[in-house]
């Protein structure tokens, strides 16, 4: 087992050193690119901390909507697993013969569950707005 | 090695001194936008009349297939500005590489905000997002008013061709290149290709990165629009759907016209300013471009692990897709019910 400080608590001096000692001294591009930093090691933490629960969920949710067998996938690893799920769900969306509109709305909604999880880690609050209805094909309010 | 603005500054009097005259060059600034291409503002003073002259140098990035020649860019910014459209005027482009190493532009400098957040925070002061949403539609209506005869050779994308059928080909010879599987991508991609719209009735002149950040932008509203370098013909929805994407809107989730107006605003003024609208094809360019920005982030991404552009910016793009995911499987939720329709 490695010392203390843990990970995630290297993380958060590191972010804290960004914050306090490297941005203030950037100008430019390079302060763009501060802020991105900050944001990486955020992103960082938030993985190690929800990561390995979301990747079980993902490979869950997968094995469900492709009715797979256990004894299909290699196991040990769940990474592996939802790269193989992953691919079979892509590529039985990308024939149109392989998949019926009941599967496709269930491939969605899983699909969208599986996006918010990943917000949680890669852009938290994202999935509050929901582009739903942005567009109007209707073009009511708009050109008549 | 690229030339210090000293260098610059020599090259420019050099040029325009044998195409205008004698001039004195000054207030060299590097602009930081244009994560390609150099951008050098700077003023021009005729030595004879004493006119300043407010500038921007435009040099092309070394050879890349992705961005357009000199040429075509600089002709498609002629022609919207023949249409009316708010462009910075082409002054001088020449393609010889004696001056700054490769082919450049001069067009003049318009002042004003580019910086996306900048851009919106000035936008909320002076209460103008409903008329930046408007121009916007106007500017649209007239570069869409150039039609694929005046386009030059280069430019034109397959004018006899369905432009969606053509954009669903492109797009996914890239999601085939892409480093993971992608079934949103592969759903999205299903769902645009059995809703494919109508064709418009003709190809025009697209400008093809529409958006906040490419849009100069004053007290008064819209300016000018920049950045043409991946111009091309093909269906005017395409311009409506990418400036509608919502990381466009950068936070302003609310306002769909490109984080300034409501999307009514956008189309009213679009049709009222002779834009050819079709309500059905907006949504659909909007639902293709939302996957054409969650794929090119992911390309991005490999730029970077590739080696080809090594950048913390394009890294942490790869992680960005799935907002745009997210979006993409949202807007095909509320548009999954509906089926190309006739005009609204």
């Amino acid at each position: 087992m490695q010392d203390r400080p843990t990970a995630t608590e290297l993380l958060d001096v590191l972010g804290e050193f960004l914050a306090a000692d490297v941005q203030p001294n950037l100008t430019g591009p390079a302060q763009y690119r501060g802020r991105v930093a900050s944001n990486l090691v955020a992103i960082v933490a938030r993985e190690l901390e929800l990561g390995p629960a979301m990747i079980r969920r993902e490979r869950d949710l997968l094995i469900d909507l492709l009715d797979v067998g256990v004894d299909e996938l290699q196991g040990e690893d769940p990474g592996v697993d939802v790269l193989e799920l992953n691919r079979r769900l892509a590529e039985r969306l990308a024939n149109p013969a392989a998949a019926d509109p009941v599967f496709v709305d269930q491939a969605r909604s899983v699909l969208e569950a599986v996006a918010r999880d990943k917000l949680t880690v890669a852009r938290p609050g994202y999935d509050t707005y929901d582009s739903a209805g942005d567009i109007d094909p209707t073009g009511r309010g708009g050109a008549e | 090695m690229a030339q210090d603005l000293g260098e610059v500054a020599a090259a420019l009097e050099g040029y325009l001194g044998s195409e205008w005259g004698p001039v004195s060059v000054g207030g060299l600034v590097e602009s930081s936008a244009g994560a390609r291409r150099r951008n050098i503002l700077f003023d021009a003073t005729r030595t004879d009349s004493g006119e300043v002259l407010p500038l921007v140098l435009t040099i092309s990035p070394p050879a890349d297939t992705m961005v357009l020649g000199i040429v075509e860019e600089t002709t498609a910014l002629r022609l919207a500005e023949q249409k009316g459209a708010p462009v910075p005027h082409l002054f001088e482009m020449s393609e010889d590489p004696a001056w700054f190493g490769r082919p450049f532009f001069i067009s003049g400098r318009v002042e004003g905000e580019t910086v996306p957040r900048r851009v919106l925070r000035l936008v909320e002061e002076h209460g103008i997002g409903e008329l930046v949403g408007a121009q916007a539609g106007a500017a649209m209506a007239r570069i869409h008013s150039v039609p694929v005869h005046d386009v030059p050779e280069p430019l034109r994308r397959e004018p006899d061709r369905d432009p969606s059928t053509v954009a669903l080909e492109l797009l996914g010879e890239k999601i085939d290149g892409l480093l993971r599987p992608s079934p949103s991508w592969a759903l999205a991609m299903r769902w645009l290709g059995e809703n494919q719209p109508n064709p418009p009735p003709g190809h025009t002149l697209v400008h093809a990165d529409f958006r906040n950040g490419n849009l100069i932008v004053g007290e008064d509203g819209l300016r000018a629009v920049l950045d043409w370098e991946g111009t091309h013909t093909g269906d005017p929805h395409e311009d409506l759907g990418w400036f509608s994407v919502r990381t466009w809107r950068f936070g302003h989730d609310a306002q769909v016209a490109g984080g300034f107006s409501r999307a009514e605003t956008l189309t009213r003024s679009y049709a009222e300013a002779g834009g050819d609208l079709d309500s059905y094809s907006y949504l659909w360019w909007t639902i293709f471009a939302t996957l054409r920005w969650g794929v090119g982030l992911s390309v991005q991404a490999i730029e970077h692990l590739s080696g080809v552009t090594p950048s913390i910016v394009m890294a942490v793009s790869g992680r960005r897709s799935s907002e745009l995911e997210f979006d993409l499987l949202r807007l095909l939720a509320g548009a999954s019910s509906r089926t190309p329709g006739g005009p609204a």
